[in-house]
């Protein structure tokens, strides 16, 4: 996993396609050192990134008789009546027109999607193996595996971690062609090796349980559906497993977060001040980017767990003790660490409605909140001294109220983040 | 962490020693109240034994049925560590913080115009303007409708909702007259102070009695006309 790297193109297109997702501001927009009117700045055109929206390309076909139309039909024409050979490459020409300059992109670009098919339909078999910059561009999809009828576990293109789905629905009259699917509780869940669509699905069996509940998990790993991923560490199993991948190592524990890596773990992030939140998957690296003081809460909770590790408690009562301990710790230095660049330091805040110690019923207990002096950035760290990754509607309820809560005090902290901190 | 009542049993030389103060679940504050409820609150740890007292002032006419702990530098007491092994010193040393300095901290915010001259119990950030923090924002202008100026707290929150687009004061229709949500009180107020003026009044005195009866302190509430009503 340590050795574990993007595969580079990939992880260009899922820059560009997962933007809205908080991906381009992990890379950078939310500058520690932004001004705050960088915000206003931003908002106008950060909020309009639709070319549709911007009339650069409009979001309806051209009327038939139009120029515009008339010029794409003549090119469609003009391909249906090459020789075969000379099909895919006058669609290409046609393709390539339509990406030609903001006038003729935005006119050609809804007939495009149109002419590509009839070209492709058109071209012999072994046309299809040509260079797919005849095509228009192909986006790789997410890699599933179906577990049985209703659930599936989908990796994301360009991550390593795998997401567990339940259908929702039966799809188009009941045939499964446009199902929703959603997502279920996080469980830590990987690939091993095998063809594509077919790969083993190695899962940490009690949080699979936890997931989709006893007997289902027990089923779905009596069939063969799933592996368990902690038979890996006895005989045959180990030995598959470091045939499984190079390196073997996709099935081991994680390494200390305290290690330089490019292991993901699973964050939620908000760009509209925590009225909407998402979750994916960020390295530390770029993790460090937006919320710098990550590496130094982990080692604050590294240190609090190797102090309290020798008095063998039980694991809850091990959680309870390092939690003081750290909550005790960032208590004492929080005005220091305000001096170093944060706005707002508060440890072991309750929150309900974004209302500060608010006990009410539903009140959400956030380990650290951090208010940065940009005033755009708010970084929420919750210590996890188990292994069970946070809930998704912790994460939703967690960012939900550091938005409220933030906004309150300055009005622009737009880019709200939870960061899970893993002691173990 | 010490619960309400063993709070209460660490107060009450305190409590038996100025009629003027109550405690009430974990806060401790001043009585009777009129338009601020003002006091110290004391904090949830989970996971420690300790507890944290906050002094504060809340402005009971924004309709929100919490304390207010907006203010990031008010006074703070931390209950030591180790608190119950001698229940009469932590009990001297509580009664002697809350009576020397988290009680007179907060004691002279009784108005609008008392609470602006004290800063620390503002809520404004340091280095800031009024116009750059929402929660700010909503006291000074819910403390100039209390003192008859709707105009100044009309544009101070007309200009502020215009940043805070999510919450459209067109859409702030009845059903958000108490939410809990400061931004949509803040929606609700704007669009009343820019409909019909005539009907602030009545709301604060409502939102007021809202709050009180949130934080089930009715008894120890004493209704008042606002300084413009006088």
């Amino acid at each position: 996993m340590a050795d574990f790297k993007f595969p580079y193109p990939m992880f260009l297109d899922r820059r560009s396609l997962m933007n809205e997702l908080g991906l381009g501001t992990l890379l950078g927009n939310a500058s520690s050192v932004s001004p705050r009117w960088d915000y206003w700045r931003q908002r106008w055109w950060g909020d309009d990134d639709n070319t549709g929206r911007r009339g650069i390309a409009p979001n309806v076909e051209p009327p038939p008789g139009s120029p515009e139309f008339q010029e794409a039909e003549a090119g469609l024409a003009a391909a249906q009546a090459a020789p075969p050979d000379t099909k895919i490459a006058s669609a290409a020409a046609a393709l390539a027109a339509a990406g030609e300059g903001a006038s003729t992109a935005g006119s050609l670009a809804p007939l495009a999607s149109r002419l590509a098919p009839l070209a492709v339909a058109a071209a012999p078999a072994v046309a299809l193996a040509a260079p797919l910059v005849a095509l228009p561009k192909i986006v790789p999809g997410d890699e599933t595996v179906p577990l049985g009828d209703d659930l599936r576990a989908r990796r994301p293109i360009g991550q390593q971690s795998v997401i567990l789905e339940r259908r929702v629905d039966g799809g188009l009259f009941g045939t499964g062609i446009g199902a929703k699917w959603e997502e279920l509780p996080p469980v830590d869940a990987t690939f091993g090796a095998g063809p594509p669509g077919r790969r083993p699905v190695l899962v940490d069996a009690d949080q699979l349980r936890n997931a989709i509940g006893v007997e289902a998990a027990d089923q779905l790993m009596a069939s063969g559906g799933v592996t368990k991923r902690q038979k890996a560490t006895n005989g045959d199993e180990a030995a598959n497993r470091v045939l499984s991948t190079p390196g073997g190592s996709n099935e081991l524990p994680p390494p200390p977060m305290s290690l330089p890596s490019k292991i993901e773990m699973r964050i939620g992030v908000s760009t509209d001040r925590g009225i909407s939140t998402t979750t994916r998957e960020a390295t530390r690296e770029e993790i460090l980017q937006v919320c710098p003081n990550f590496a130094r809460y982990e080692g604050y909770a590294i240190d609090a767990d190797a102090r309290v590790k020798p008095l063998d408690l039980s694991p809850q009562r091990h959680g309870q003790v390092v939690h003081k301990d750290l909550e005790a710790l960032l208590d004492h230095i929080q005005s220091r660490l305000e001096e170093q660049g944060l706005y707002q330091l508060r440890p072991e805040i309750a929150l309900r409605g974004g209302v500060a110690n608010s006990y009410d019923r539903g009140h959400s207990k956030l380990d650290v909140l951090e208010l940065h002096k940009d005033y755009v950035t708010v970084c929420i760290y919750d210590f996890k001294t188990g292994r069970t990754p946070p809930r998704l509607e912790t994460i939703y309820r967690h960012i939900r109220e550091g938005g409220l809560y933030a906004n309150a005090q300055i009005e622009g902290y737009k880019y709200v983040y939870f960061i899970p901190i893993f002691v173990h | 962490m010490p619960t309400g009542r063993e709070l209460k049993y660490l107060l009450q030389p305190l409590l038996a020693k100025r009629a003027d103060l109550a405690f009430v679940r974990r806060t401790l504050f001043i009585q009777p109240f009129t338009h601020y409820l003002r006091g110290a609150k004391f904090d949830i740890l989970r996971f420690s034994t300790a507890s944290r007292a906050t002094s504060f002032a809340h402005q009971l006419y924004n309709g929100q049925g919490v304390e207010d702990m907006h203010a990031s530098k008010a006074y703070r007491y931390r209950l030591p560590e180790g608190w119950e092994e001698d229940l009469d010193r932590s009990s001297f040393l509580l009664c002697d913080e809350m009576e020397r300095n988290a009680i007179p901290a907060v004691e002279g915010i009784v108005d609008y115009i008392e609470h602006q001259r004290s800063s620390s119990y503002f809520g404004l950030p340091p280095g800031l303007n009024i116009s750059d923090a929402p929660h700010c924002t909503f006291t000074v202008a819910l403390g100039e409708c209390s003192v008859g100026d709707f105009d100044s707290a009309e544009q101070r929150l007309s200009l502020m909702m215009t940043f805070l687009d999510q919450y459209p004061v067109a859409s702030a229709t009845e059903e958000y007259r108490y939410s809990p949500y400061l931004f949509w009180r803040m929606a609700y107020l704007t669009r009343l102070l820019q409909t019909d003026q005539s009907r602030i009044l009545p709301l604060l005195h409502d939102w007021e009695a809202h709050a009180v009866n949130g934080m089930k302190l009715t008894k120890y509430w004493k209704p008042t006309p606002f300084p413009c009503e006088t």
